[in-house]
């Protein structure tokens, strides 16, 4: 007995008990001005420049605010900041913050903060390591005003400093950021709209934020992390649910308002719940991705790298992850968001239409393929790579592969990728991993994307022309010209095989009907959120 | 003749089994007067324990009475339930059981153990009570009874703890007592006291007593009249004197033969028509010992020290010829286990040596003997034939587990051979070689256990207490055997007994110990005729004896 | 007495040492790496080795064993790589929790597992004795989670008398305390109650035929007298045992119970360090619990003597 099929037994049963039956949930102990959330993961740490898990972001940004803030429309929007002032050569930025802005101790927020706290970010951060090479100087001009010095332009300069993927450059007290980038910190005075409680963090189990009472919000609408970020309760408390469906339990009972990403398994229990609304969470959702090794046989040889494209069914590995909700998912012949405006499908064709497996096979000869072991790492504790893992030792058994099925957790995956030795001896052919779709609308934070040899992300794919194309969307000036470069990146990617996109898959998230103000987004806003008795 | 206290008509007891029903009492007419005290004698399955726990009312769960009435004061016992069986219980009739230490609950005080037995029937305080209970410490002559009261049975003797069961089963002043086996595995001379007391006290309370024994000697001292059983029945009811001068039942008769008296050989034990059997093979003429042939054991100055500190045994010296038979007897404590095992090399003297055969064998340490070759010239024979089998090796097994560990013999034909020749010479059908031990009587068991002793062909054959667990008539069995085995294969037997009347007749010589010292040693008769110390005599007077060899002639 | 308890602690210290060495040996050999954890999916490996050498991470096997023993002997038991927290605090937070459950679960058991185990024994053979040894395979044999799940459907969801997860600490209330400990406790002590009825079954059945029950009984005591007074403190050495081994089935199940009722315990803790790879707490743990078990083994010899004259040290 599994737990899943457990868990599935139950939703029926549940969904035939709850029907019209969960009596309204009474107003419990803790008062409207609480709101009691899941988070997806445990918060096990909270330095979100020395941490990038997605958890430590979405807590920080509560914590701690940014300069800009990308909005619904992806766009950067001034946040900290009042004004930006750029030179005629694209070289001199010059920012002044708005008056009034407060750390959580009570000091004013000053310049000589902010460049602390960027300099730590971009010693961290992709986007900020390359302003870092081309950089003169980042200096405080006066209490409010700092200035970037650049030797060559950076246009992509308030994407950066707005983006939500981690890390995001968020502003700090300075002695907190002259912290080493590489040791983590462990004073949490913040600049954003709540409080972090220290006291009361059990990590692995809870942490809870309260209200800053002198934070100044901007005047404009909230949209992501722009505009004003309006706190309608007293306290927010995380609560980590590591089973799911004590998760679904407590949010029924309404022990808790708000479960981030409610499992495709208990999504029907939930919808049949009349004091509970499920809608999609995160709109720009998830890339499955199926990573080869690059550097040893077979996949060191393009051919057998897209024998395994021309096989593979995006809708056998979107299902294995979702479920039957189509909804939950669309097929992917390329590498970016879908719904995003530099999305392209150029070279895709590999992707679409009827596999086969014939032309895969011989494809796979022509390579040399003849039998050796094909070390696939499978991490069995994250339900996503699990899925993916089974549906893909099936694919190379079909394609007359000898795979050699190393079913692990996500730990040991993450340090066994990393090695370079040949399979044999340590290394491995294949892994399973998932990209945020949030990372994934342009090349600046996917790093997945990168195929730079040695230097690029585990896999370490070598292929210039996709290099030459991101380097072209960097210098773009506008958004056609950014369209074009990514088309071309696209279709480099596609034909280098830089690595194997299973599909694009989205998750719910689930609250109480009494919660309003829940909006979509890459992470969940606390802004606008407000609960009723 | 006025109404009887207990009068048990056509009593019928049976026990479902995995085989089905079982009878074990099969139409048992019985009465017990007032004051009196009843022998009911019988071998092991006879059912005289059974009828006991019928009376009492305390069958196993799978025992039932099928049929037939037990009066006791004109009302059937078993009949009553509830408070009126609970009245019954320890109040009015009460029991005491064999092996007195797992009688008693071995993590309870026994004063609170006594006192438990009276607040059930009486109520009284929980002080009264107490002091109720040092009385009856005091009744059965425990000395100190104060501190007694708080000592549990393991930090008493066999004989105290049967003194505390006397005292709870006399709590309540019963009007009838039970007492089955009160004796058995005590001592001679603690057996003598216990059943003085026993008989001292059911005189001077006028509580009727019936006495459940295999031994016939012991009822024929206590009991003014004595039933005999035999599977499930009375056979035969009499007076002792009528009984050992005229027995009328067969079995009795056989019974009486078996049983050892001060005077009885080793022919004896069986009566004439069983006699012819054994004939031809117990007239073989012994092997006269030649003077000047060296020992074939011996002894020095051998010396046991536990952690404790004192000596277990101490400054013992012996000899022993090839096919000489030694009795090594003393009260439990005396050393003569322990010296036993020494010889066997089971366990390391702690100074002294043994010499077998012209070899030093005491420093061998005893867990490498086994790989000396003279391992399978000594070899022993335990106690309870029931705990020394291994219960997952057949009786083939067990004799032939030796040959193929010392004899050096591999599974085959030759093997088979020689288990089935063993098998012969200790009388074993050769049809119970596949059975395991619980499928065997304990006669049989015996038996398998002599047989693997002697696989080997041993020189020296130590047996410590090899009968004590054995009816009488299996006894004089196994006993014949041995002095056949003697005899013929010129095997010297060390024998380990508290049973004198045993030694007396299998031991050409007899040593006697007390507190690891040896006291007296010699020719047996001799020595049993005329002991020569005040402890030796009392150990000899202690046997109960059924007198006269004219009775025991008449018998025959 | 008081001098062997001093022994037996005393004792214990080798045993920690070498569940240390090979604690921190296996970790060390394991594979996993906090520094690629911290460093998230896309961090690049240059930033993962810079993680590692900031954290020691880089530095030998010795070096590393032998700063942490120095440490320990200090009373240090180091710092989370993950939180930053002192390993000490972090175990600290989850104690209450866990002993709790510990707590409850175990007094529910002894309450639950040894009358059933005695009514059984007295009754062998009967429709109550096969009833309650169904029950016991039947516990026995479901999982944790699945009976977890089953319960909070029935009485947090269904009849929303308990509530389905969580943890209140003691100081705030008793009730509140254990009304969140009631459908863990049963869902952890399942397999432990049924295991505890087992052994006292049979070590029951096998006191009441000893004679000195049979004694008891010819003394005319009632049937509660015989079955609680003479038998079960009899039978009570290798209950206590196996309540004792127990133990450590209960923190082995705590994990899962803990992640079902969303409890804030060790349990936890210790899968969540494993997951990530976080040495220093793993390392306490281990300490911890291995710690824990030698002193409920002292505490189990100590019971024995109390409830066996016979047996002293």
């Amino acid at each position: 007995m599994d737990r899943r099929t457990v868990l599935k037994g139950l939703a029926g049963a549940g969904g035939l008990a709850l029907t019209g039956l969960s009596a309204p949930a009474i107003a419990q102990g803790a008062s409207a001005r609480t709101l009691r959330f899941v988070p997806q993961a445990n918060l096990a740490n909270f330095d979100p420049i020395w941490g990038t898990q997605y958890v430590v972001r979405n807590a920080a940004a509560l914590v701690w605010d940014t300069l800009y803030g990308i909005d619904a429309q992806l766009q950067p929007q001034r946040q900290m900041v009042e004004s930006e002032e750029t030179s005629d050569d694209g070289k001199i930025w010059t920012f002044k913050l708005r008056p009034g802005l407060k750390f959580h101790d009570g000091e004013p927020v000053l310049a000589k903060d902010v460049v602390a706290s960027l300099s730590r970010w971009a010693a961290r951060d992709p986007m900020g390591l390359m302003i870092i090479a081309i950089q003169q100087e980042l200096t405080a001009v006066d209490d409010r005003t700092f200035k970037w010095v650049l030797k060559q332009p950076f246009p992509k300069m308030l994407y950066a400093l707005a983006k939500n993927n981690a890390p995001c450059s968020f502003i700090m007290p300075e002695r907190i950021a002259k912290t080493d980038p590489f040791k983590q910190i462990t004073d949490y005075v913040g600049s954003g709209p709540m409080k972090f409680a220290k006291g009361e963090w059990v990590p692995g189990a809870k942490a809870v934020f309260e209200k800053f009472a002198d934070y100044v919000p901007r005047q404009e609408k909230a949209s992501w992390l722009a505009g004003g970020k309006q706190i309608l309760v007293d306290r927010v408390e995380w609560i980590v649910m590591p089973d799911p469906a004590t998760a679904a339990a407590a949010l029924q009972n309404g022990e808790v308002d708000w479960w981030e990403n409610p499992i495709a398994d208990l999504v029907p229990v939930l919808k049949k719940n009349k004091n509970i609304s499920v809608d999609i969470g995160d709109p720009l959702g998830n890339i499955g991705s199926f990573r080869m090794n690059h550097l040893f046989a077979p996949f060191n040889d393009v051919r057998a790298r897209r024998a395994v494209l021309m096989a593979l069914s995006q809708e056998d590995y979107m299902r294995a992850i979702v479920g039957d909700d189509n909804a939950l998912w669309k097929s992917l012949p390329g590498f970016f968001t879908p719904d995003t405006p530099l999305y392209s499908e150029l070279g895709g064709e590999i992707l679409k239409g009827k596999r086969d497996f014939d032309a895969a096979k011989k494809l796979l000869a022509e390579s040399g393929y003849s039998g050796q072991p094909v070390t696939c790492l499978v991490a069995q504790d994250q339900p996503i790579t699990k899925a993916q893992g089974d549906v893909t030792a099936d694919l190379l058994k079909r394609l007359g592969m000898n795979v050699d099925f190393v079913a692990t957790d996500w730990g040991t995956v993450g340090s066994r990728r990393a090695q370079k030795t040949p399979p044999g001896q340590g290394g491995w052919n294949m892994f399973h991993s998932w990209h945020a779709g949030a990372d994934c609308i342009t090349p600046a934070a996917y790093t997945a994307i990168r195929a730079n040899g040695e230097k690029a992300w585990f896999g370490w794919p070598n292929s210039p022309n996709t290099e030459k194309e991101i380097t072209t969307w960097f210098d773009a000036k506008n958004l056609e010209e950014e369209k074009a470069a990514i088309g071309r990146v696209n279709k480099a990617a596609l034909e280098d095989v830089v690595y194997a996109p299973t599909g694009f898959f989205l998750t719910y998230t689930a609250w109480r009907k009494n919660v309003s103000g829940i909006t979509k987004g890459p992470l969940p806003f606390f802004w606008g959120v407000s609960k009723s008795a | 003749m006025s109404e009887a206290l207990l009068s048990i008509d056509d009593l019928h007891v049976a026990f479902s089994t995995r085989r089905g029903m079982v009878e074990a009492v099969r139409g048992v007419t019985l009465t017990v007067e007032k004051g009196e005290m009843l022998g009911l004698v019988g071998e092991s399955g006879s059912g005289k324990s059974v009828t006991g726990f019928a009376t009492t009312r305390l069958l196993d769960a799978a025992g039932r009475v099928t049929g037939g009435k037990i009066l006791f004061r004109g009302q059937d016992v078993t009949k009553l339930r509830g408070d009126d069986l609970r009245q019954l219980q320890g109040a009015a009739m009460s029991m005491i059981f064999q092996n007195p230490r797992a009688a008693l609950n071995p993590i309870r005080a026994i004063g609170l153990q006594i006192a438990d037995a009276i607040l059930t029937h009486k109520r009284i305080s929980k002080e009264a009570a107490r002091g109720e209970a040092l009385d009856l410490l005091r009744a059965v002559q425990i000395r100190e009874p104060e501190a007694r009261m708080n000592a549990y049975p393991h930090e008493l003797s066999g004989g105290m703890c049967q003194r505390v069961m006397i005292a709870i089963a006399i709590s309540c002043n019963p009007a009838l007592l039970i007492a089955d086996e009160p004796t058995t595995g005590l001592d001679v001379t603690t057996q003598k006291v216990v059943m003085d007391l026993l008989a001292d006290i059911a005189a001077a309370r006028g509580m009727a007593t019936i006495l459940i024994t295999h031994d016939l000697g012991l009822a024929a001292r206590y009991c003014r009249r004595i039933a005999v059983m035999e599977r499930g029945r009375i056979v035969e009811e009499a007076s002792p004197r009528s009984l050992f001068s005229a027995p009328q039942h067969a079995y009795t008769r056989r019974l009486v033969a078996a049983s050892p008296t001060a005077t009885s050989r080793i022919e004896d034990l069986v009566t004439e028509e069983d006699r012819e059997r054994y004939a031809t093979v117990v007239s073989k003429p012994r092997a006269e010992l030649v003077h000047g042939t060296p020992p074939l054991l011996e002894v020095r100055k051998l010396a046991k020290r536990f952690d404790q500190g004192s000596a277990a045994v101490a400054d013992f010296s012996m000899t022993m010829a090839g096919g000489e038979s030694v009795g090594l007897v003393g009260e439990s404590g005396s050393g003569k286990s322990t010296t036993s095992r020494m010889i066997c090399r089971l366990i390391d003297p702690s100074e002294g040596d043994i010499v077998f055969d012209g070899h030093s064998i005491g420093y061998v340490a005893s867990r490498d003997f086994h790989r000396s070759r003279l391992r399978k010239d000594i070899q022993m024979v335990f106690q309870d034939p029931n705990e020394s089998l291994n219960p997952r090796f057949t009786a083939f097994d067990c004799i032939a587990h030796p040959l193929l560990r010392l004899g050096g013999m591999r599974a085959g034909e030759a093997l088979r051979e020689r288990v089935e020749e063993c098998a012969v010479r200790v009388g074993l059908p050769l049809d119970l070689l596949p059975r395991f031990p619980h499928q065997l009587s304990g006669g049989q068991k015996a038996r398998v256990g002599i047989a693997r002793a002697i696989a080997c062909r041993p020189r020296l054959l130590v047996l410590d207490e090899p009968t004590a667990a054995l009816d009488v008539s299996v006894q004089a069995v196994v006993l014949q055997l041995l002095d056949r085995l003697r005899r013929e294969n010129d095997i010297a037997l060390l024998f380990v007994s508290h049973d004198l009347n045993v030694v007396r007749m299998l031991c050409d010589r007899t040593i006697v110990l007390r507190n690891g010292g040896i006291v007296e040693q010699g020719e047996s008769r001799a020595l049993f005729d005329n002991p020569k110390t005040d402890y030796t005599r009392k150990l000899v007077e202690a046997i109960p004896h059924i007198e006269t060899g004219e009775m025991l002639a008449a018998a025959l | 007495m008081l001098s062997y308890i001093l022994r037996r602690i005393v004792a214990t210290l080798p045993v920690m040492a070498i569940v240390a060495l090979f604690v921190f040996s296996l970790l060390y050999i394991a594979p996993g790496d906090p520094a690629v954890v911290i460093a998230g999916d896309q961090a690049s490996p240059e930033d993962v080795e810079r993680i590692r050498q900031s954290l020691g991470l880089d530095r030998p096997f010795l070096v590393q064993f032998g700063g942490w023993v120095w440490r320990i002997l200090h009373g240090d038991l180091g710092t989370s790589i993950f939180t930053n927290l002192p390993v000490s605090a972090m175990i600290g937070q989850r104690l209450g929790p866990t002993l709790s459950l510990m707590i409850v679960t175990l007094l529910l058991t002894i309450v639950v597992a040894v009358p059933l185990g005695v009514v059984a024994a007295w009754k062998a053979g009967s429709l109550i004795d096969r009833v309650i040894m169904g029950f016991a395979v039947f516990g026995f044999s479901l999982p944790v989670f699945v009976v977890g799940y089953i319960l909070a459907y029935i009485f947090a969801l269904e009849l929303e008398w308990l509530p389905v997860q969580g943890y209140t600490p003691l100081t705030q209330g008793f009730w509140p305390w254990l009304e969140n400990l009631i459908l863990p406790a049963i869902a952890l002590g399942c397999v432990y109650i049924a295991l505890v009825a087992r052994i006292t079954r049979a070590a029951m059945l096998e006191v009441l035929q000893q004679d000195y029950i049979r004694t008891a009984r010819a003394k005319g005591l009632g049937q509660g007298g015989i079955l609680f007074i003479h038998a079960l403190k009899n039978a009570a050495v290798p209950i206590v045992t196996v309540i004792g081994i127990g133990i450590a089935l209960l923190i082995g199940g705590a994990v899962v119970t803990e992640s079902v009722f969303a409890i804030p315990g060790l349990g936890r803790l210790t899968i969540d360090a494993i997951l990530r790879r976080d040495y220093p707490v793993i390392q306490g743990i281990v300490l911890l619990f291995s710690f824990v078990y030698v002193l409920v083994n002292l505490m189990i010899d100590v019971i024995y003597t109390l409830v066996d004259p016979r047996i002293r040290y």
